[in-house]
């Protein structure tokens, strides 16, 4: 009788399906293995939010309201931005303060050492362009100027140039204290994230998501929720970087208004945002379009659904 | 006896197919010709905005008078915009800079406050829109 004896070997057949067996398994995890390294980057890219929406408090906390969109009709540093202003406030001080010592009429022109530092707190590990220079016109003084991967809510319509409020948090001279959060800080949406075309500084772009020296009126300081994120509508602002970029298509307008970026990421099926209330929501693609409407505005009396 | 060797095909298809279920609404690949006072539109834009507002916008760029992209069914608001230089002018608004100044040449009743429709279902996935400036 074969199974009576003590034996000493497998047979050929036993090794093949032990073999089959873990070829299968493999095959399995092989793939989930490369899914986990897109959750660990966007961990991190969710981390940067917390960072800069707990920056934003404190901001707050300080001088009793949040920072400006941007600004251009100071003295210095026009077109200077939220993301400048943050600084002190996510460990950024001694950069700061070296920005603070130049006296550049406009902030295309500031020190190139300032311009160019690219801080690791304003970078999404899932863009691969990054760090990244450009949004902010071609090469001036030096420098090509940071651009960054994270943007500040303007509402739910398109982003005009002019001082008007724009309905969001944030948006050109805006001033917006937390008593102007009627909607509630947990349905209204303060910073996402997009995409920044590209590392190099090529094209000379004006205006693309993250352009924060100099491309703010062009619309490089925020976004809108006009429509859903990771939209296959093109964004609109001054200059694209590029305009047929896969997953951010663009369209260069060459004049002031009519601006439009929409929140846009390399993270499978949405994108991250840290809410007013500080903390951070994977928004989906496929939201419901009069939801993401209402996360936009601060004010806009709206029922927020389930998101 | 009853022959067990179709049902064990079926078996192993149904678990090869398991997962390949279609998500999220159909999309159809819409096709279609743009033109403006009888003549092709150059290099534009086309957009479809969902009519009832509950869902994204499709986009897509229009090409030598055609255009084709990805949209979901539905009953369609249309946006058509195409840009041109403005001969002779210059754009300052960042210093330092002259850049050619530039305009929307297509009539507002066809984008920003559009009057275009357009329904897209399984047996209509095409359309034309033949644009005028008066």
């Amino acid at each position: 009788m074969v199974w009576s004896r003590s034996r000493k070997a497998f047979t050929l057949v036993e090794l093949l399906v032990v073999i089959a067996i873990i070829g299968v398994l493999v095959a399995l995890l092989l793939p989930a293995v490369q899914a986990a390294r897109e959750a660990a980057r966007r961990a991190q890219c969710t981390n940067n939010l917390k960072q800069i929406g707990l920056a934003l408090h404190n901001y707050h906390d300080t001088f009793r309201r949040f920072p400006y969109g941007y600004i251009e009709t100071t003295e210095l540093h026009r077109r200077t931005t939220w993301m400048q202003e943050i600084w002190p406030f996510i460990e950024l001080g001694t950069l700061y303060d070296l920005y603070m010592q130049d006296t550049s009429l406009w902030i295309m022109d500031v020190n190139p050492e300032v311009r160019d530092a690219q801080p690791a707190a304003f970078q999404c590990p899932s863009d691969g362009f990054q760090p990244a220079f450009g949004g902010s016109g071609g090469r001036r003084s030096g420098a090509d100027g940071f651009q960054g991967s994270y943007v500040v809510c303007t509402g739910k319509d398109i982003m005009y140039y002019g001082t008007r409020d724009l309905g969001g948090m944030f948006y050109r001279r805006s001033s917006v204290t937390f008593g102007d959060i009627i909607d509630g800080t947990s349905n209204t949406l303060m910073v996402s994230e997009s995409i920044v075309r590209g590392s190099h500084n090529a094209n000379s772009g004006w205006g693309g998501a993250g352009g924060y020296w100099g491309g703010a009126p062009h619309g490089g300081y925020g976004f809108t929720t006009l429509e859903p994120p990771n939209s296959p509508v093109p964004d609109r602002v001054y200059q694209c970087k590029s305009e047929l970029f896969p997953r951010a298509p663009c369209i260069s307008t060459l004049n002031t208004d009519d601006h439009r970026n929409f929140a846009r990421s390399y993270h499978p099926g949405g994108v991250n945002a840290v809410l007013a209330d500080g903390s951070v929501r994977f928004i989906t693609d496929t939201i419901a379009l009069p939801t993401y409407h209402a996360l936009g505005t601060r004010s806009g009396m709206e029922v927020v659904g389930p998101f | 006896m009853i022959n067990v060797r179709p049902l064990l095909v079926l078996l192993v298809a149904t678990l090869l197919l398991v997962g390949c279920a279609p998500s999220g609404p159909p999309m159809y690949t819409v096709t279609g010709t743009v033109t403006f006072d009888g003549q092709p539109v150059a290099a534009g834009d086309i957009l479809f905005r969902d009519a009832t507002g509950q869902t994204r916008s499709y986009a897509g760029k229009i090409v030598n008078g055609e255009y084709s992209f990805e949209s979901s069914p539905g009953s369609k608001i249309v946006e058509i915009s195409a840009m041109r230089d403005v001969p002779g002018k210059v754009d300052t608004s960042n210093p330092g800079e002259e850049v050619p100044l530039r305009e929307q040449y297509i009539p507002a009743v066809y984008n920003t406050e559009t009057t275009l429709t357009a329904d897209i279902s399984a047996d209509s996935r095409s359309a034309d829109f033949s644009l005028t400036s008066d």
